[in-house]
């Protein structure tokens, strides 16, 4: 029997990878630095637990909430469209404060500071995945699905557009790409996928509250994304795994345990700019990052 | 060549970290009861938690129990998943029966449904959320719920035909839980005319200020994000020359309010339990160098009871679960405790004030 | 009538807190041409310099802010030295510094964590009053010497760039370095000038913003970006428009919040920043120079 802690730390890692490969989406393949990819997570974490408490089937509101958030990806990408660099890190950056704080203060839809508590475990078919292994399970379905789905985008056609704007937007353009419109759908693809992320991650810690996403909480998901290298889906699974369970072994050590936390800070930040310092295209990366 | 090294390199780092983590578990020593700690030592309430760690190891030593029981402390950060991975490490893997916290309203929250499902008994020294009432038959707190203070608050009110009251709770859950508590309880001699919030980690509060100001309230009801915050609140209340009655919950005692608002903060009034045992005020001062907050003294407690009840239960969760919930009049920090229909405890409240840098008793 | 005049001092203390950070943050912006959160930490790392000498070793108040403004200096210094020059031989792009200033945020933030521990520290230099009545507003003394200094730091710097030879050479790498380069600049040289007087500009904001609202270990991250959103509004390419468009930052966010309910005072940074990054992305007072990144 595999334990229930490593079953809970595999769900996790399940959660954060479907979260780090949408995002490799944008910073990886397409270039743009979205520093506000915790927002899509955020919507689809709030709209999948609204519906399913408003007595909505699980699946109706798992698609819900990665469509919801591709919405916002798309009205995102709109004004956006003439940024780069460090400008459209700064925006992505402030429309994720600004959803931070619609979420702290729409009290009427979101309750506010108080969360939304008693998130039920899915109900899917007649199956009720609420033991642990059964929502692992169910992971790891979703999980392959997604992808499976994003390496097909990243290969397609569509997916060299999107490299091709990463490495040189100007060029592309030349050569009759309409870019705007592919950034848009890259940004909606990551959102969606990052909004199927969010529902899982509702169903599964069953309580959820503004603070779960903020800037602090897509720091080790930049950094799964930047250490596993830039447009490389292998490169992120490992990076998921190491990033997720690195600090775990940390709890067996016996650090006085007010060490341990800034501890653990200071190793992902040092692991993040050695890695960016020696080896910036990552593990398993094809490219730096522009 | 070089790739495939390090491919092989690293995929033999993953499986060393599985092992790690499967197997690579400290020995389990079975005759001391295992108690689990969830606590933010980190993040944001990391002051609040490390001075509750202090105290639960201060009753763990001045109890003795290090022959009984075993302490396991887990960090959570009030973080959500954090508070689940600490519970189901200490759960699954340390094989703990009983938990003290977790501190924070939000991890509460999500382990709720785990902890009924494990039937793991757990007592929370802060977790405020009015929710947590009679949320299971498996949590209890030593902390005295919101409604209590606020009813004190409330009395006193009355008592000065306080006609117009502002209110100014954090925008978490702790000034929300209290917010709630204060509007559901006030009757209809009192009016609120002004109601907002300060954000986490807000600093400036000047035009808060003004807006409270513009509606002129005879009091203010003052629930900070932190500690830190209502000092600073107070602080420039004073700086802008507005001095109506400031009420607080029982977190205004503390040190820190003293040391950033200085004499600002006299004359807040507050309700707070009146502490029996102030022996272990002073030990925990001489010890630690700081006078021990309530919340922090509720820690204190919390290891107290749950270690009352496992000398005489042992590993037997029923029992322990029994036991607290008729638990009455116990000699705790705080006064005589009992455990109410709630899981909550009561005690009795009395208000103080600030006067003279000093915390006192309120006298008319 | 008070009340609106109360509300501009509030904005303008506001916006003087934000300029003390958004200056230093733009100096280095504008000649190293990239994000640097890592200004932040050290705006927190002299304000607890300051407390470390005055409040637990009980040196006097004027070798502590002597000390925090020499540390804070050298610590920017040490930080382009060990860390960004290394990038920047890689020849790494600027969104490559942005993230490892943020990992150098965090490595700072969490070393005065285990240093200081988490508890509020406060520098009890000034006693607590009410402050001083100017036609119906309030302000304290200390607040007073905030806007002050940054008015005087606005003159400074603008004497700086525009008369001393230092403040011309930056300017140049500023606007075309390969140009200044052959002109016989060493821009390695400028970088290191960059960090020295901005953060010795942290450092007294640190010193300031410490005395005012005290310290605890993740104030430098909630400066920082209040800083960088008053730097875009107001504008890249020289200095002290960051300083303007950091009180245009306070003066909103106040002005905004007597409408609105407290917490949306990020958000409206935020929508301010917005704002100007689609319509006016080179803030309000921006010169356009070569090698702009908009287009």
């Amino acid at each position: 029997m595999i334990s229930a802690y490593f079953i809970h730390l595999l769900i996790l890692v399940g959660i954060y990878l479907i979260l780090a490969i949408s995002l490799q989406i944008s910073i990886g393949f397409t270039g743009m630095l979205n520093l506000g990819h915790i927002a899509f997570f955020a919507i689809g974490a709030y709209t999948s637990a609204l519906l399913v408490l408003n007595g909505f089937p699980f699946w109706l509101a798992l698609l819900s909430a990665g469509i919801v958030a591709m919405v916002f990806g798309y009205a995102l990408s709109l004004p956006i469209k003439k940024l780069k660099g460090d400008y459209l890190a700064l925006a992505t950056m402030g429309f994720s404060f600004v959803v931070y704080a619609v979420l702290l203060n729409w009290t009427e839809l979101t309750r506010g500071p108080l969360g939304i508590p008693g998130i039920p475990k899915p109900s899917f078919l007649g199956i009720n995945f609420s033991s642990n292994f059964s929502f692992l399970i169910l992971i790891l379905i979703i999980t392959l699905v997604c992808y499976f789905l994003i390496n097909r985008i990243t290969n397609s056609p569509f997916g060299k557009v999107l490299e091709s704007i990463r490495d040189d937007e100007l060029a592309s353009k030349t050569l009759g790409k309409n870019t705007s419109k592919a950034k848009s759908i890259s940004l909606m693809v990551s959102a969606f996928f990052a909004g199927i992320a969010g529902s899982l991650y509702a169903h599964y810690i069953t309580f959820i509250d503004p603070s779960s996403f903020t800037l602090m909480q897509l720091i080790p998901v930049l950094c799964i994304v930047i250490i596993g290298g830039l447009a490389s889906m292998k490169g992120t699974l490992i990076a998921t795994f190491i990033i997720v369970l690195l600090p775990e072994p940390l709890r067996f050590i016996g650090f006085p345990s007010s060490v341990v936390g800034p501890m653990r800070q200071i190793i992902y930040a040092l692991f993040l700019l050695l890695i960016l310092l020696y080896k910036p295209k990552g593990i398993y990366g094809k490219v730096e990052m522009e | 060549m070089k790739k495939s090294w390090l491919k092989l390199l690293l995929i033999i780092l993953i499986i060393a970290l599985i092992i790690n983590l499967t197997i690579f578990i400290p020995k389990q020593n079975q005759e001391k009861v295992k108690i689990g700690v969830i606590m933010p030592l980190t993040g944001f309430l990391a002051n609040v938690g490390i001075d509750t760690k202090n105290a639960i190891d201060l009753s763990f030593s001045d109890l003795d129990a290090s022959k009984d029981v075993e302490l396991i402390y887990e960090d959570d950060a009030c973080d959500s998943a954090k508070a689940l991975t600490a519970y189901k490490k200490l759960v699954d893997v340390n094989k703990v029966n009983f938990i003290i916290g977790p501190f924070c309203g939000q991890s509460a929250m999500t382990i709720l449904s785990s902890l009924n499902e494990n039937k793991i008994i757990t007592i929370s020294p802060g977790a405020p959320d009015n929710e947590l009432s009679k949320a299971n038959d498996y949590f209890f707190r030593t902390r005295v719920p919101n409604k209590a203070e606020t009813k004190k608050l409330i009395e006193f009110l009355n008592k000065e035909k306080i006609k117009k009251i502002a209110v100014y709770t954090a925008k978490n859950t702790f000034g929300q839980s209290y917010r709630d508590s204060l509007v559901n309880q006030l009757g209809n001699e009192t009016k609120i005319v002004f109601e907002d919030g300060s954000s986490d980690y807000q600093t400036d509060f000047k035009t808060d200020i003004l807006k409270i100001k513009e509606k002129n309230p005879q009091a203010v009801f003052l629930v900070p994000a932190s500690r830190q915050q209502m000092g600073i609140f107070v602080k420039q209340l004073k700086e802008l020359g507005f001095t109506p009655i400031i009420l607080g919950g029982s977190v205004t005692e503390q040190q820190d309010l003293l040391d950033v608002a200085g004499n600002a903060s006299e004359g807040i009034i507050y309700p707070y339990a009146s502490p029996e045992n102030l022996d272990i005020v002073k030990e925990y001062k001489e010890k630690y160098n700081k006078n021990p907050s309530m919340e922090v003294l509720n820690g204190y407690d919390a290891f107290s009871i749950l270690y009352l009840a496992i000398k005489e239960c042992k590993s037997d969760k029923e029992c322990v679960r029994v036991k607290l919930n008729n638990l009455k009049d116990f000699n705790g920090t705080m006064g005589k405790i009992s455990v109410d229909e709630f899981g909550d405890s009561q005690v009795e409240l009395i208000l103080k004030t600030i006067k003279n840098d000093q915390f006192i008793p309120y006298k008319d | 009538m008070s009340i609106i005049f109360q509300l501009l001092i509030n904005g303008i203390i506001a916006g003087a807190i934000y300029a003390l950070v958004a200056s230093g943050f733009s100096l280095i912006y504008n000649t190293c041409k990239f994000v640097n959160f890592a200004h932040g930490a050290v705006v927190a790392f002299s304000a607890y310099i300051v407390y470390f000498f005055f409040s637990t070793l009980n040196f006097n108040f004027g070798f502590s802010v002597v000390f925090a403004l020499l540390f804070a200096s050298i610590l920017g210094w040490a930080m382009n030295h060990f860390v960004y020059k290394r990038f920047r031989d890689r020849k790494a792009s600027n969104s490559i510094l942005l993230i490892a200033s943020f990992g150098l945020l965090i490595l700072i933030e969490s070393l005065i964590l285990i240093l200081f521990g988490a508890d509020v520290k406060t520098i009890n230099y000034i006693q607590v009053t009410k402050g001083i009545e100017i036609f119906g507003a309030i302000i304290t003394p200390l607040q007073i010497f905030i806007v002050v200094s940054s008015a005087v730091i606005f003159l400074a710097l603008f004497l700086f760039m525009k008369k001393t030879k230092l403040g011309k050479a930056m300017r140049a790498v500023s606007n075309n370095k390969d140009v200044a380069e052959i002109l016989g600049i060493n821009s390695q040289t400028i970088y290191s000038w960059s960090f020295i007087i901005g953060s010795f500009i942290a450092g007294i904001a640190g010193i300031l913003i410490g005395l005012e609202q005290n310290l605890e270990p993740t104030m430098g991250t909630n400066l920082i970006v209040k800083g960088f959103t008053a730097a875009i509004i107001g504008g890249v390419g020289n200095v002290y428009g960051a300083i303007l468009g950091a009180l245009l930052l306070g003066l909103a966010e106040n002005f905004g919040i007597w409408y609105l309910p407290s917490g949306y005072k990020d958000a409206i940074a935020f929508i301010i920043l917005f704002i100007f990054l689609l319509f006016k992305p080179k803030g309000l007072f921006g010169i356009k120079r070569e090698g702009d990144r908009e287009q």
